[in-house]
């Protein structure tokens, strides 16, 4: 592929690819970025992500979370959340 | 050769198509024949001068005239020569402008920004309509009584015609990556 035709692409798949957050998702998002920031493996502890919104109860962050899992960006097995490679490549980083 | 002879074939038949439409669609927004204040191929115009440049000059200058001639009945002249050469250089003046004046945008389009690509619609629309009013005002084809409006409209046309079309893009390329499922 032509390589301007290429970089102009860029631009607008990564238009394409913004998702619509709510304010609160990009809340938790936020956070999980900055948990996993110092983590090897991108694998989190339920426990500590609810400790570390220590602004929302439990049941809103379950909210959030059961919403990022109807989005299939995680998944929670055994309280370990598990995320998408799309989540932490493309959601994350934008 | 045939690879340039391929562009411009691809780029002459896309802007005549999407002139095309644009005269069926937003036919409700032309203000008279030239001017309109949605115009789609300003887009097409950005798009193959920024990924192909002067290679697609002759698809986008035949596109032009002959959708001058045959869309919008003008016959052939000096006139509408001159506007298709306006329309066709006015996108190609934009990218050197914007090449020239920002530091952060290069020719080879390495690390393009949305911002960029807004610059250069802009400048391309303020361009196309300077060029265009001032042929206008040599042969004697522009309107006194709404010389401003015009000019507006047609800057506008261009705008929101270039906005447009990257908004198509856009939606297109959601489409194609929503039919995609994120993997885990």
């Amino acid at each position: 592929m032509n390589t301007r035709l290429k970089h102009f692409l860029q631009v607008f798949y990564r238009l394409a690819q913004m998702e619509m957050l709510s304010e609160r998702q990009i809340y938790v998002a936020i956070r999980i970025k900055s948990l996993l920031a110092d983590k090897a493996t991108p694998i989190l502890d339920l426990k500590t992500l609810k400790e570390s919104l220590i602004d929302l109860s439990d049941d809103q962050v379950m909210t959030v979370l059961n919403e990022l899992i109807q989005k299939k960006y995680l998944s929670i097995r055994q309280g370990q959340i598990t995320f998408s490679q799309y989540f932490l490549n493309q959601v994350l980083h934008d | 050769m045939i690879n340039w002879v391929w562009i411009n074939v691809i780029t002459l038949v896309s802007f005549f198509v999407f002139f095309l439409i644009n005269q069926s669609v937003f036919e409700i927004f032309s203000v008279r024949e030239n001017i309109n204040w949605i115009f789609l191929p300003a887009g097409l115009r950005l798009f193959f001068i920024l990924i192909y440049r002067h290679m697609a000059l002759v698809g986008l200058f035949v596109g032009s005239l002959l959708a001058s001639v045959y869309l919008n009945h003008e016959p052939l002249s000096p006139f509408t020569l001159l506007l298709a050469l306006a329309s066709t250089l006015n996108p190609l003046i934009a990218l050197y402008a914007v090449e020239k004046w920002s530091s952060q945008f290069s020719l080879s389009l390495e690390n393009l920004c949305l911002e960029a690509i807004i610059s250069l619609a802009i400048l391309q629309a303020f361009f196309c309509t300077t060029l265009h009013h001032l042929i206008f005002l040599a042969f004697g084809k522009t309107l006194q009584e709404n010389f401003l409006g015009d000019i507006l409209a047609m800057f506008f046309g261009d705008l929101f015609g270039i906005l447009f079309m990257m908004g198509l893009l856009t939606l297109g390329l959601k489409l194609i990556l929503k039919s995609f499922k994120p993997t885990r």
